[in-house]
């Protein structure tokens, strides 16, 4: 919200349904009103040049039901496949996203204890960092073969960076003066790192998974590229292989959509999690 | 020249970290736990490396994917800092268009490779549109928390100083934004890199390291020279953001000090 | 004219004015000393550059005293303050805290900052905040619970108990900070520049709790600050340091009446004569 000046305080009045209705339309038009407007737009496009490479949004929606939205009743009306490519690639992903994020705090936290130890620290990550993903899914597939684990660890490795060096910055940064109250009450090094410094680094950690989590999809669908016979990612590469457009297209936009659900549900939580970090801000 | 102390010693110390993942190759290889033939030690691809760096071919072939990476950049920087700074200034705008940057953000840049490369053309075109592509969702994002972050008392006063608009946009909001859009550049150059390698590598353009890559693996699988151009790539990714992030406490040495 | 300080003489009475027994001065006999410092210095060096903050401080604060340090800001006042709480190893000298050699930071110590926002933990509740310290200290749960209340009670903040310190106002965070302090019930309490960031009228209603709180528990207080009438108001004595490096430039003993009011203390006489010496004992080692 950029206030730029200091609006003054709301009134309160009761609240007329008709009044709250209509704010709540309005504000749904607001956000998804330029969604709706660009996917017209392209519905009209796409249907005038009838090019082979972009199918229109109604094309791409038929699609993605009859792939993945009719089944039968009792299942939600969701297919056999969602069962066999979208949840179990998700499920990997959210497994090393979280399991890479859980390393990197905790390999950040002690880390920051320590310049010298985060100068060792910094260099590897960055350089591991950097390693071109696709080049990295061959060696996770010669340590652990064409497997489960495989593809979590992968995603964990691609995802651990960006928290842990985060973490170990914010670590390192936490407010000297709340480390000296923090001793000034006898907290152990255990408490002042767990009470304290743990807590400090909310905020960074947050914004490291969000990066995690755009490189996790990534990995998803580069693990699911070579040997691999379900997924999500899988769909998406074999219905490019096959020129199969309005496939490609349809498994794109479930990607886009998951990556958003789970994107919308992390900052939900966030949200809940460090509205301290908010509220102390605002002073 | 004389390095200040503490540098030296992080120089130093970043050796050292180094050598963990080298050691960590080493050890693998001498167990066995990997076939040398698939993942060489790390004393082979040492080796690799020096003769690759030597190599005029090889070098010319970084030139490129360095070159890929910067036009990449050039593309994305102006686009994603202008929008972000209108974004982040009229929050009515981020609010119409949030709902679109949030989907089309987690679609990973692999994905829509061959799309790119129907409309774009191949080679170097898609690389550098693809990198272009996934590189402007950190600047950007950057960019509107930067602006949004502005102190709202520093545009109160400029305002009461009788600064206009555009005015007070360019000399109160930019440079009091400046530092995170320095950071999102900065995570935006090391994205960048990785993504051009990575693109060359999948859409097989002729230069780059990433064809360089691909043309080592195929016919006939040579791990060394491959891993050796991995590790130069990640090298690569290292000293560009060590040098960025060097550049960026030089610019904006007052971010992120608090009062003692 | 500086002087190197050494023991104090609380109640030697120079100042011709009886004192009620509002509240009990302390005894130099049987008062023994909380705080003895002898031949302090601390130098700091950055980037090869040597700064001399203290140099030679020697004081001793007996039980049941509230002494306030007073100096301009930048003085070393802090840095003394952090030796003695052990955050700070001193260059050179001895400190003893309640007779034990200052190593790490003591027990039975409780410290109040200048800047509530940075010592309270934003993410814990105000009780919570509280309750910190009995927690490391192992204190049983019943015991917790009935000590944050008692701190929230000693400083008037119980309706604040499940509030987050950044939703109260600076003076109230300030009070948190001083209950947290308390509730472990320290033998001597610390406070550096406590009502520094808070606006006038919240410094006298704190400078009146600080007061309140010592006659309560009984605590003795090592209070910093560079506000020289705060420090006459609510001290039993007063020591002015120099400009860095830092001495005892004189060591005043405050015979004002207790308890102490924030407007017929500050009109007596003997207040304004001790804020002048006060001042004249800073504006002499002045350089400027």
């Amino acid at each position: 919200m950029s206030a730029l000046i200091a609006r003054p305080a709301l009134l309160r009045t009761p609240a007329q349904p008709l009044r709250v209705a209509g704010r709540l339309a309005g504000g749904l038009l607001l956000r998804f009103g330029v969604l709706a407007l660009l996917v017209l737009l392209w519905q009209w496009a796409a249907a005038r040049t009838s090019s082979l490479f972009f199918p229109t949004p109604a094309e791409i929606v038929a699609r993605i039901h009859h792939d993945w939205f009719s089944g039968p009743a009792a299942h939600l009306f969701l297919t056999h496949s969602v069962a066999t490519d979208i949840v179990p690639s998700l499920g990997r992903m959210l497994a090393g996203w979280i399991l890479g994020s859980v390393i990197g705090v905790a390999v950040g936290v002690f880390a920051g204890e320590s310049r010298v130890i985060r100068q060792v620290v910094d260099p590897p990550a960055q350089f591991l960092r950097a390693l071109p993903t696709p080049a990295i899914v061959p060696v996770f597939l010669l340590l652990f073969g064409a497997s489960t684990s495989m593809r979590i660890l992968l995603i964990a490795f691609g995802c651990v960076w960006p928290v842990l060096l985060n973490t170990m910055n914010a670590s390192a940064a936490v407010d000297p003066q709340r480390r000296s109250s923090a001793k000034a009450m006898h907290l152990g090094r255990a408490r002042q790192l767990f009470l304290v410094v743990l807590p400090s680094t909310g905020p960074a950690v947050a914004a490291g998974m969000r990066i995690g989590l755009a490189l996790g999809l990534i990995l998803m669908v580069l693990s699911e590229w070579v040997v691999s016979t379900s997924g999500l990612g899988f769909t998406l590469i074999t219905a490019q292989q096959h020129f199969d457009m309005t496939g490609m297209w349809a498994a794109m936009v479930a990607l886009a959509i998951a990556g958003y659900l789970i994107n919308t549900v992390f900052l939900a939580v966030e949200k809940r999690v460090l509205r301290w970090h908010e509220g102390a801000r605002g002073k | 020249m004389r390095l200040h102390a503490v540098t030296r010693s992080a120089f130093v110390h970043g050796l050292i970290g180094l050598v963990g993942p080298g050691l960590a190759d080493q050890l693998v290889s001498w167990t066995g736990l990997v076939a040398p033939r698939y993942l060489p030690p790390a004393t082979t691809i040492a080796d690799r490396l020096w003769g690759l760096l030597g190599s005029g071919d090889f070098l010319a072939d970084l030139v490129h994917t360095l070159a890929s990476a910067a036009l990449g950049l050039v593309l994305a920087v102006p686009v994603a800092v202008v929008a972000g700074v209108l974004l982040g200034l009229f929050s009515p705008a981020l609010q119409a268009t949030r709902v679109v940057i949030d989907l089309l953000r987690p679609v990973p840049a692999v994905a829509i490779v061959p799309l790119l490369e129907l409309t774009v053309g191949m080679g170097t075109r898609t690389v550098v549109f693809a990198v272009a592509i996934a590189i402007v969702w950190p600047i950007l994002l950057n960019t509107i928390h930067g602006v949004q972050d502005v102190d709202g008392l520093a545009i109160q006063t400029a305002r009461v100083f009788g600064l206009r608009w555009l005015r007070r946009v360019a000399t109160v909001v930019i440079p009091s934004a400046a530092p995170a859009i320095g950071a999102g550049v900065r995570i935006a150059m090391s994205l960048a890199l990785v993504v051009t390698v990575a693109t060359e590598l999948i859409i097989g353009t002729d230069r780059g390291i990433g064809s360089y890559i691909l043309h080592a693996s195929t016919g006939g699988y040579h791990a060394d020279l491959v891993f050796a151009a991995v590790v130069v790539a990640g090298l690569l990714g290292l000293v560009v953001n060590t040098a960025a992030s060097a550049a960026e406490r030089r610019l904006f040495p007052w971010h992120g000090r608090r009062p003692a | 004219m500086t002087k190197t300080y050494a023991a104090t003489t609380g109640t030697n009475d120079m100042s011709g004015s009886p004192d009620p027994a509002a509240a009990p001065a302390p005894r130099t006999e049987a008062a023994a000393p909380v705080v003895e410092v002898s031949d302090l210095s601390h130098v700091y060096s950055t980037d090869g550059v040597e700064h001399r903050a203290i140099d030679s401080i020697s004081l001793v604060v007996r039980t049941g005293e509230l002494v306030s340090i007073v100096g301009p800001s930048g003085t070393g006042k802090s840095t003394l303050l952090g030796c003695i709480a052990g955050l700070l190893k001193p260059t050179s000298g001895d400190i003893r805290v309640l007779g034990k050699p200052v190593r790490g930071v003591p027990d039975d110590l409780g410290i109040v900052f200048q800047d509530y926002s940075r010592s309270l933990l934003p993410w814990l509740r105000v009780a919570s905040n509280i309750e910190m310290p009995l927690r490391a200290a192992r204190v049983p749960k019943a015991v917790r619970a009935e000590r944050v209340q008692e701190s929230l009670e000693a400083v008037g903040l119980t309706a604040a108990a499940r509030r987050y310190p950044w939703q109260l106002s600076g003076g109230m965070q300030q009070r948190v900070a001083i209950a947290r302090a308390i509730a472990c019930r320290p033998k001597l309490l610390l406070m550096d520049e406590p009502f520094a960031s808070v606006d006038a009228q919240t410094r006298s209603e704190l400078e009146d709790l600080t007061l309140a709180v010592r006659a309560q528990y009984g605590v003795t207080v090592l209070f910093v600050t560079h506000d020289i009438d705060e420090s006459v108001y609510i001290s039993d004595r007063v020591i002015a340091l120099t400009h860095p490096p830092a001495t005892v430039a004189s060591d005043i003993a405050v015979h004002l009446p207790q308890p102490r009011d924030q407007i017929s203390t500050r009109a007596e006489p003997d207040f304004v004569h001790l804020r002048t010496e006060v001042a004249q004992y800073l504006r002499r080692t002045d350089p400027s």
